[in-house]
């Protein structure tokens, strides 16, 4: 695993860095530190990397213009910072977890499960995703999302206005910042259940299911009971 | 600069002030407004002409002589005068029921109506003891035998004996009126006017103890005394509807309303040159005294010629000074330019729309001196609300400025990043990390004792900077050297503000090769003024940024709090850093 930290206090990115090496002694990684963003910026553009922590000072406009980048980027982030009352502006963009300062091993660890899809996040609070395009990054709602199919390292993106945009993160990954409501229905797709039309089952085995605006999308035979249950359709 | 206390707080004061206000307002245009009506002269019959000789012979009152070689001015001697006046009565006669005569009069005199003897006042003679003085103003009743339309002549025979030797000449004026009503109209304008003297009585002792008991401002004391001889001049001038005293006397009166109008007539300018702080007072002061008795002097003293030219040089000082406030653009110079411009026109239209001038001056003095009072109280009282809102403003400013001491702490982005870094300490090098937790608590300490303070020893500031930069050589090892040079530890500084530099330096600085931040603070005198140096050796992140941080704000406000407008703050990139400059004026 390739980690990056972004963090100006030396002693707190030797504490993470210190942290990660003992939560991650099993497995092969490379961890590097920065201390300033445009280090790190260049350090994200010349590395293709897993993980970044970044402590964000989000009070000025810089802050967001780096929340946007990092969040559309393949790799998840993980915010350390000391102002406790900006996590809900971060994970509204769109980054895996928020680690308050002062932290201790166990809260590295917590994150590093989430990374790891261990721990089930809760992830009510975010609103947008951050999507790179042309050179820009936009966002766009997550409830006008109405489903998402993996297309390898990145994800179609299928919206109630018919739009269609490309995530730069692949689909588990994106399973793991959305709400609740997405649900995986086939291992190329994840739906918006409050936008779903029907469920049927077609001859010959198959089920698809319509959603809002008339898409029809396969849905794979492991997950249909589930999600008949579920939904009681 | 700290606005002193005040009497008044709350919402409670300000209710009070506005009532009161209100209430004097509300008064002062009643009376402006009854004034207006009760001077409106209906059912008089004034005279057509006025002729006067010296000297004393009988055929003189009959209807038939030939005055046509008399003069119309007044005469300056002391002896015996004939009056004539012709009277073209008319029509409006018959609206009178009992028609009178309404003398005013210099001296003794015998009244006759077309050569025949109706009345007297006092007894006429040739030497003072001879002569019995005649009441100044006076009535006779006309005849209704005698009270016919056509052309009437009223001849005077005056003698004016008991004159003050420093006044010559007699003056005599007369008009037909209603005989009774002419008493009853006296006595109604007098009542009215005495609720306005009253009026002014009343606000002179209120900003009397205003001034006493509040700020001791100049203004309100000046506005006080006016109010006063307000008062005075308004007693001095109405009181002979009510007392009818002799002749004679209306010299001393004359005299008493001389120097009321000198004094109004100097304080009312007086007035606005304080309250506007206009350059070279004394100078204009003492034209304007000077222009005042040059008035008087070139018109003959104690007469009421000399008190309207004497209310005229302060009225047009007054305005003067309310336009070069106006140019200057002060505050409230436009409400009190339009108030004395509004006086002004109030005089200037009285002067013209009265054929005679009997009220006219008491007429227009008392409205434009309402519309000058009100102006005044109102810029008074505006002023007073605004040193209390700046007074209020300066406390919520001084507790905003210990807020923001106490959160330098415990903002987040400083207590979060030195508590982690401190569990970091604890847990890979315990021993130096107790180090790490005397300094904080060291600093934590000096601010809770500084933090109510508006100035601290500079040693003590000196040990805040310490103790800032012992935590942060732990959180950022880094070198920091810390230098002071020439420091006087008897002065004092506001709380925080080299802490506040030395934080920035911290923040944006790169250290040198050596790992190194060097930060030098000095202290020296030049020409009586204090300097304050704080030098950053190191490499500095970005480029100079023009716009202030919150850092800055805070340290413009301190200074600012301690030291009024006596100080200046720069602060500018070096070759070598960064430096600050804190100059402290002497007064």
């Amino acid at each position: 695993m390739h980690i990056l930290i972004v963090e100006d206090e030396p002693i707190i990115a030797r504490r993470i860095t210190r942290i990660l090496k003992e939560q991650l002694a099993e497995s092969p990684k490379q961890i590097a530190v920065r201390h300033q963003l445009e280090e790190g910026q260049e350090y994200i553009a010349e590395n293709e990397i897993d993980l970044l922590f970044l402590d964000l000072n989000l009070q000025g406009d810089n802050g967001f213009e780096m929340l946007e980048t990092v969040s559309a980027a393949p790799f998840h982030t993980i915010i350390v910072s000391a102002n406790k009352d900006q996590a809900l502006k971060a994970f509204e963009y769109g980054v895996l977890d928020f680690v308050g300062k002062p932290f201790n091993e166990e809260r590295i660890a917590k994150a590093l499960r989430r990374l790891r899809g261990t721990e089930n996040v809760e992830q009510q609070g975010r609103k947008y995703l951050s999507i790179q395009k042309r050179g820009r990054h936009i966002l766009k709602e997550i409830e006008q999302l109405l489903y998402i199919k993996g297309a390898g390292i990145y994800a179609e993106l299928y919206f109630e206005d018919e739009s269609k945009e490309i995530h730069n993160k692949n689909l588990d990954k994106l399973s793991q910042l959305l709400p609740t409501h997405f649900e995986r229905i086939h291992k190329s797709y994840i739906v918006n259940s409050k936008k779903i039309r029907s469920l049927k089952a077609e001859a010959g085995g198959k089920y698809t299911l319509e959603m809002e605006g008339g898409a029809l999308l396969p849905v794979s035979r492991s997950r249909y009971k589930d999600l008949k249950e579920k939904w009681a359709i | 600069m700290a606005p002193r206390a005040f009497e008044w707080h709350g919402i409670e004061g300000k209710l009070a002030y506005l009532c009161f206000v209100m209430k004097y307002a509300l008064l002062l245009l009643l009376c402006i407004s009854s004034l207006n009506f009760l001077f409106a002269y209906d059912g008089i019959i004034y005279p057509d002409r006025r002729v006067q000789k010296q000297g004393d012979n009988p055929s003189w009152a009959s209807k038939g002589f030939n005055d046509a070689s008399w003069t119309d001015q007044e005469l300056m001697d002391f002896g015996y005068f004939w009056v004539r006046f012709n009277f073209e009565v008319d029509e409006e006669l018959y609206e009178l029921k009992h028609p009178g005569l309404h003398i005013i009069s210099l001296g003794s005199y015998e009244v006759f109506w077309d050569g025949i003897k109706i009345g007297e006042n006092g007894k006429v003679g040739g030497t003072a003891v001879e002569e019995i003085p005649g009441n100044f103003m006076s009535q006779v009743l006309i005849p209704d035998s005698l009270a016919s339309l056509g052309e009437h002549i009223v001849a005077f025979r005056v003698s004016n004996m008991n004159m003050p030797t420093y006044i010559l000449g007699s003056w005599n004026a007369c008009y037909i009126e209603e005989y009774k009503k002419t008493v009853e109209e006296y006595l109604r304008v007098t009542a009215f006017i005495f609720v306005l003297a009253g009026i002014y009585l009343m606000a002179g002792i209120y900003y009397l103890f205003l001034f006493l008991m509040r700020n001791k401002e100049k203004e309100e004391l000046i506005f006080s005394l006016l109010c006063f001889l307000f008062f005075g001049l308004i007693f001095a001038e109405y009181f002979k509807f009510i007392f009818i005293y002799p002749y004679p006397f209306h010299i001393t009166r004359l005299g008493v309303v001389y120097f009321l109008t000198l004094f109004i007539s100097f304080l009312t300018p007086y007035f606005f040159i304080n309250f506007f702080e206009v350059p070279k007072a004394l100078l204009i002061n003492l034209t304007i005294l000077a222009l005042l008795i040059a008035a008087s002097f070139i018109l003959t003293i104690g007469t009421d010629p000399a008190a309207r030219v004497m209310s005229l040089v302060g009225m047009i000082a007054s305005i003067a000074i309310a336009l070069y406030a106006l140019i200057k653009k002060k505050q409230h110079a436009w409400v009190v330019f339009s108030a004395l411009s509004v006086s002004g026109l109030v005089i200037l239209f009285y002067q013209l729309s009265f054929r005679f001038l009997l009220y006219a001056y008491d007429v227009t003095l008392f409205i434009s001196f309402s519309i000058l009072v009100l102006s005044m109280m109102y810029v008074l009282a505006r002023r007073s609300r605004e040193q209390k809102e700046a007074y209020e403003a300066s406390l919520v400013l001084s507790s905003r400025l210990q807020n923001e001491l106490l959160k330098k702490n415990i903002q987040p982005h400083f207590i979060m990043n030195t508590l982690t870094s401190l569990m970091e300490w604890i847990e890979e090098a315990p021993g130096e990390s107790i180090q790490f937790i005397e300094a904080l608590s060291g600093e934590f300490e000096i601010m809770s004792e500084i933090a109510e303070e508006k100035l601290i020893p500079i040693m003590q500031e000196i040990d805040l900077c310490k103790y800032h930069i012992e935590i942060m050589r732990f959180r950022k090892e880094l070198n920091y050297i810390f230098v002071q040079e020439n420091i006087d530890p008897e002065e004092k500084i506001p709380p925080a503000i080299f802490h506040t530099l030395i934080e920035n330096a911290i923040t944006h600085s790169y250290p040198d090769k050596e790992n190194r931040i060097k930060i030098f603070l000095r202290f020296f005198r030049v020409g009586g003024h204090r300097y304050y140096e704080l030098e950053v050796i190191a490499k500095n992140k970005k480029a100079a940024k023009k716009e202030e941080g919150t850092g800055f704000k805070y340290i413009r406000s301190r200074l600012s709090e301690s030291y009024g407008d006596l100080w200046e703050l720069d602060s500018s990139p070096t070759e070598k850093g960064w430096l600050t400059r804190i100059k402290l004026l002497t007064a």
